[in-house]
């Protein structure tokens, strides 16, 4: 099984990156020197500095200005932004609904009523869509969440977070390009009292101070909240909050029929919260419900900060997605067992599978493997900027990606991970995109690309692919990376009784359980990686919310 | 290291030998002197030309120093510099090679 000329494969790891750069704007020619000159002899008053660009690994072109927030040119926009009162709140609803419908099925034949289903979540929405008065910036988003059927605290981030690519979810209010720093909206719906809460991080230009760099801004950030009443400045505008039920009577029933003549009674029951009329439309006397504020913070940002690619000048020590791919030594990937494991693959002796298909097939023996990879580019990922105002189940950003390679030889894949089945299939490869659109990636950030890889549990042979990009030097040019690795892992097999897989769910079988070496739960390797500077952006990607 | 602004500050730059050109008598005097310090890798270097030190002079007038180490090389980096310096327009372009590998040393 073991293949020796991979094994040679293992002594190679690639340690040092060649790098060079030059003068910028034109290498060649190079720079003028403010010289200055008197017969016979030229110095420098003062140490000149030049300018210079990253030409290998990659040509990192010198960081380019980012566009600023939306609006922060508003006029008065900083004056606008401080005002707390229902009135002249610069935050206002001007769309919101909320639904969440269950079904219920009865079949009959005749009068004889044989099965009446309890009523089961069908579908649900949060849509709203919030406007800031200081900045005239729209949020606009759409949440199809199943947490959503209850009652929940989860703050829900309604802005261009980079999530929206399959049009799932439209968190909306971006133009589409990265910026440096981006308006915030973080939306909670109580639906067991109808209450609503907004938070909002936007900015502001200085330009009241004549004597300030026009670079110079505002970060403010305001929470609100409004309750389900008819009070306040305008009475006919509010959050109605009601319930409703449709029938559907003598349809057909969704399997075939059990006897001749059975039909089906369906019953769809809402409940729901809108904005001023049922449609979800603010069309009543008084426009856009505004909401007054409960707390500003405003804090002035250096001159930059705003447009500035990361490090700024004089603060040089933040981490950068580029810097921390191609700059501090080779990246290293760290393979962790998942949480609640001790294990990084299992083979089932005896394929006794009580949870699938598969167990008129007591002969069939399954494989399956998962583990987290920490790649050190990607670990010093930055939280968003209200994290300690959200729920910690939406806005975790580790950097790590969870369960990659997670898969049991299962359906169609009976035996190809095992070895000694017929169907072994050791150069079988897993690709992160096998497991469709429905799946979820496994991370929390949209720098990652893709995974694939092959494993072979006999020999404990890793070969291991992933690509992430780079994009905070240049949006419209990210750097993109692909790393490789590929050896053998250092495991402990040991038989006995395997612990349910999160895999396959909750599973009685004896097998092969195979964990790191001396017990550790993570592995280090050093990837072999290529890099280039991609000419085209790219685009947004559906990441594990 | 910062890949994000590569810059080389200049210091205690001297030349001497008039404004460039072709005359022959200046030349055969002519020299520069530089310390450059990289921003990326914190080296520091000092260059010189010199005519008659063996040292190169294209045809388009540009001048290329030798440059030695001036002091630590802290992120063992083993930067080279190529730097060329045009006495006629004044212009000064560089370029740096370096390494960067494990920043615990453990080099291969």
């Amino acid at each position: 099984m073991r293949d020796k000329t991979k094994r040679k494969i293992l002594t190679f790891t690639n340690t040092r990156t060649n790098f060079s750069a030059q003068t910028a704007s034109d290498g060649h020619k190079g720079i003028t020197l403010p010289l200055r000159c008197s017969p016979g002899l030229c110095t420098l008053d003062t140490p000149f500095k030049v300018p210079g660009q990253l030409t290998s690994p990659v040509s990192l072109l010198p960081t380019t200005k980012f566009h600023p927030p939306e609006g922060i040119s508003t006029p008065n926009c900083l004056a606008n932004s401080q005002l707390t009162t229902e009135y002249n709140s610069p935050i206002a609803i001007t769309r919101f609904m909320w639904q969440a419908t269950t079904l219920k099925q009865t079949m009959h034949l005749g009068n004889i009523t044989f099965f009446e289903s309890d009523p089961w979540a069908y579908n649900r929405t949060l849509v709203i869509q919030v406007l800031n008065r200081a900045t005239n910036f729209v949020a606009s988003c759409a949440f199809n969440d199943p947490e959503l059927d209850g009652d929940t605290a989860r703050w829900w981030p309604c802005f261009h977070d980079r999530r929206d690519s399959d049009g799932q979810e439209d968190h909306g209010g971006g133009s589409g390009s990265l910026l440096q720093r981006e308006i915030e909206t973080w939306i909670q719906f109580r639906s067991q009292n109808g209450e609503l809460r907004i938070n909002q991080t936007w900015y502001c230009a200085s330009t009241s101070n004549s004597n300030s760099n026009s670079d110079d801004a505002y970060q403010i950030t305001a929470s609100s909240g409004i309750a389900p009443k008819l009070s306040g400045w305008n009475r006919y505008l509010g959050i109605f909050c009601g319930n409703g039920s449709n029938s559907l009577s003598g349809m057909p029933c969704p399997l075939a029929p059990v006897i001749t003549g059975d039909a089906c009674d369906y019953v769809f029951s809402t409940r729901w919260c809108t904005l001023g009329d049922r449609d979800g439309f603010a069309s009543l006397l008084g426009g856009p419900l505004k909401i007054p504020l409960e707390k500003v913070d405003v804090v002035h940002l250096p001159s930059g900060e705003v447009t500035e690619p990361e490090p700024y000048p004089g603060k040089e020590e933040v981490w950068s997605c580029t810097v921390a791919s191609l700059g501090r030594g080779p990246v290293k990937w760290t393979l962790q067992l998942n949480e609640g494991t001790d294990y990084f693959a299992q083979t089932a002796w005896f394929g006794r599978s009580d949870d699938t298909p598969l167990s008129d097939k007591p002969e069939v023996m399954t494989t399956w493997f998962t583990f987290s990879l920490n790649n050190s580019a990607l670990a010093g990922y930055p939280p968003p900027i209200t994290t300690s105002t959200t729920s910690s189940t939406s806005t975790t950003t580790d950097g790590i990606l969870h369960h990659v390679g997670v898969r049991e030889d299962i359906f169609n894949w009976i035996g190809v991970m095992t070895p000694g089945m017929r169907t072994f299939n050791p150069s079988l490869t897993v690709r992160h995109s096998d497991f469709g659109k429905g799946w979820p990636p496994g991370w929390k950030f949209p720098n990652a690309l893709d995974w694939s890889l092959r494993f072979d549990i006999a020999s404990g042979y890793l070969e291991l692919n992933h690509s992430w990009y780079c994009n905070d030097k240049s949006a419209e040019k990210p750097v993109v990376f692909n790393g490789t690795w590929q050896g053998f892992l250092p495991l402990d097999c040991k038989w006995g009784f395997l612990k349910p897989s999160t895999a396959g769910g909750v599973v009685t079988r004896y097998g092969v359980s195979c964990g790191f070496a001396g017990g550790k739960r993570e592995f280090v390797v050093t990837p072999s990686v290529v890099s280039h500077v991609s000419e085209t952006r790219i685009p947004d990607r559906n990441v594990w919310a | 290291m910062s890949l994000s602004y590569i810059y080389w500050t200049v210091h205690d730059f001297t030349y001497r030998g008039g404004e460039g050109g072709d005359n022959l008598a200046e030349k055969a005097t002519a020299s520069f002197n530089l310390s450059l310090t990289s921003r990326t890798t914190g080296v520091r270097v000092r260059c010189h030309w010199g005519a008659g030190v063996g040292v190169t002079e294209y045809s388009d007038g540009n001048m290329i120093p030798e440059c030695v180490p001036e002091g630590p090389d802290p992120l063992h980096s083993d930067s080279v510099f190529r730097l060329r310096f045009n006495a006629t327009a004044k212009t000064l372009g560089v370029e740096q090679r370096w390494v960067c590998g494990d920043v615990a040393g453990t080099y291969s």
